[in-house]
């Protein structure tokens, strides 16, 4: 498939983001594609990685405006023409789908939610999407205040879970800690500073595609066998559980899903019961895992956007397991001084793949 | 006495099981290997002592206290129902 496609969140560090996994799984089903990597920062360690994006451009912040953005990837169209682009970060989502017309407009297509979609998911409005499949969510208060936060205390009893209005989860056990955290998560993100009930058990999480008419065509749950400090699943392992699934089924459909999602569940150990904890508007960091067993949902979307229609893949196996893996990669400082000076750097001309003396 | 999930329980000729539904694993020594497989034909705890006594030299007290710790085991993990949820 010749085709030029765009991909963004090539930073796999501590916190590692999902680009580099969407290239990895649409190099594997299809290895003439021509990559271009969407970077907001030279440090973003997919950058210098070997077989990943062909061609690397730097691009604003969706907060520098739709403008801004636009007229850089007008830019970017008249070196390389983007067919298809998979932005694969939170803060990008809302910022993609307002700019949907103009990019089909220069040829450019997505494959993304509707705007009620990601509304009716974002973490204040759980409540009531879950009340409409059939699901369960933790308990929790929406608060901008002081006053409001000592009361949602007082009725959901400490250990609590507070939240910033898109990232950032914090355990509390104390008053203290609670305005604490209360004041970093305004400070950082504004409100509402979401509390939440503490339920004590398992992490689970689907990644799953939507073809926007209710149906799931993608889909693999999975256990999280090692949680990091940050608390990002470092491990996981296939499962198959009927519950599990219906919920996270149920929901798509309830959201008419259209695109990558990732759902995110704790059970409660005490009643086995699943709660719905978050839904991301993007494929996860582990989008590769599934892939490299046949489950490739990537290539599921690409050939969506392109071809049209999606055909439901076949059931994910349980017992296939992922444990994530760091390496150090070396480079070239000539090499990020392109990208600095240029804002663009062809990796496929680059001698960045450096061996060693022998 | 048998559930779902213990029908479902991939082990192999080692011991090594796989729970499909929570991703757990387990080491389960030959005898359990054993029990689980008469189980899953459908012995009830009296059929199992008969059975331990029947294939290990042990006699039926110490098989029926040596069975009530694994099925304890089992029921701890979720492998098999408690007694309210069989008769519910």
């Amino acid at each position: 498939m010749k085709r030029t496609i765009a991909v963004t969140g090539l930073h796999s560090g501590e916190n590692p983001q999902p680009g580099v996994g969407v290239i990895r799984s649409l190099r594997r089903r299809y290895a003439d594609l021509t990559i271009i990597g969407l970077v907001y920062d030279v440090l973003e360690s997919g950058i210098y990685l070997e077989e990943c994006a062909d061609i690397v451009y730097n691009v604003p912040y969706p907060s520098a405006g739709m403008e801004a953005v636009l007229s850089r990837l007008d830019y970017i169209h008249t070196r390389s023409p983007i067919d298809v682009l998979i932005p694969t970060l939170d803060a990008e989502i809302v910022a993609m789908i307002k700019l949907q017309p103009a990019l089909a407009a220069r040829g450019t297509q997505m494959l993304l939610p509707t705007l009620e979609s990601v509304n009716a998911r974002q973490k204040s409005e759980l409540s009531t999407l879950v009340a409409q499949c059939g699901c369960q969510t933790p308990r929790s208060r929406k608060v901008v205040d002081v006053p409001g936060l000592l009361a949602a205390a007082d009725e959901l009893l400490y250990p609590l879970m507070i939240k910033g209005p898109f990232y950032e989860a914090h355990k509390v056990e104390t008053p203290q800690g609670l305005l604490e955290q209360f004041y970093a998560l305004m400070g950082r993100w504004g409100a509402p500073i979401i509390v939440q009930e503490f339920i004590v058990g398992q992490e689970f999480n689907i990644m799953a595609v939507g073809d926007g008419a209710g149906t799931t065509t993608g889909f693999c749950a999975i256990r999280k066998m090692i949680v990091s400090s940050q608390g990002k699943g470092y491990g996981g392992i296939v499962i198959h559980d009927e519950a599990l699934n219906m919920a996270g089924r149920a929901l798509i459909q309830q959201l008419r899903w259209r695109g990558p999602c990732e759902l995110e569940f704790i059970q409660d150990e005490s009643t086995g019961n699943f709660y719905l904890l978050e839904i991301n508007p993007r494929f996860p960091a582990w989008v590769d895992f599934p892939s490299s067993f046949g489950h490739n949902m990537p290539a599921l979307l690409l050939e969506a956007v392109l071809e049209g229609g999606m055909k439901p893949l076949p059931p994910c196996e349980p017992g296939y397991f992922y444990i994530r893996h760091t390496a150090d990669l070396t480079c070239r400082i000539a090499d990020m001084g392109q990208l600095t000076t240029f804002g663009e750097w062809d990796c496929r001309h680059a001698a960045h793949q450096i061996h060693p003396a022998q | 006495m048998q559930n779902k999930k213990l029908r479902e329980l991939l082990m192999n000729e080692n011991g090594f099981a796989f729970d499909q539904s929570t991703g757990y694993t387990y080491n389960i020594n030959t005898v359990g290997v054993e029990i689980i497989d008469w189980i899953k034909t459908g012995c009830d705890e009296e059929a199992l002592v008969q059975h331990i006594t029947a294939a290990y030299d042990v006699d039926a007290a110490t098989a029926r206290r040596d069975l009530d710790t694994f099925l304890n085991a089992l029921l701890r993990y979720g492998l098999i129902p408690r007694q309210e949820e069989v008769s519910a």
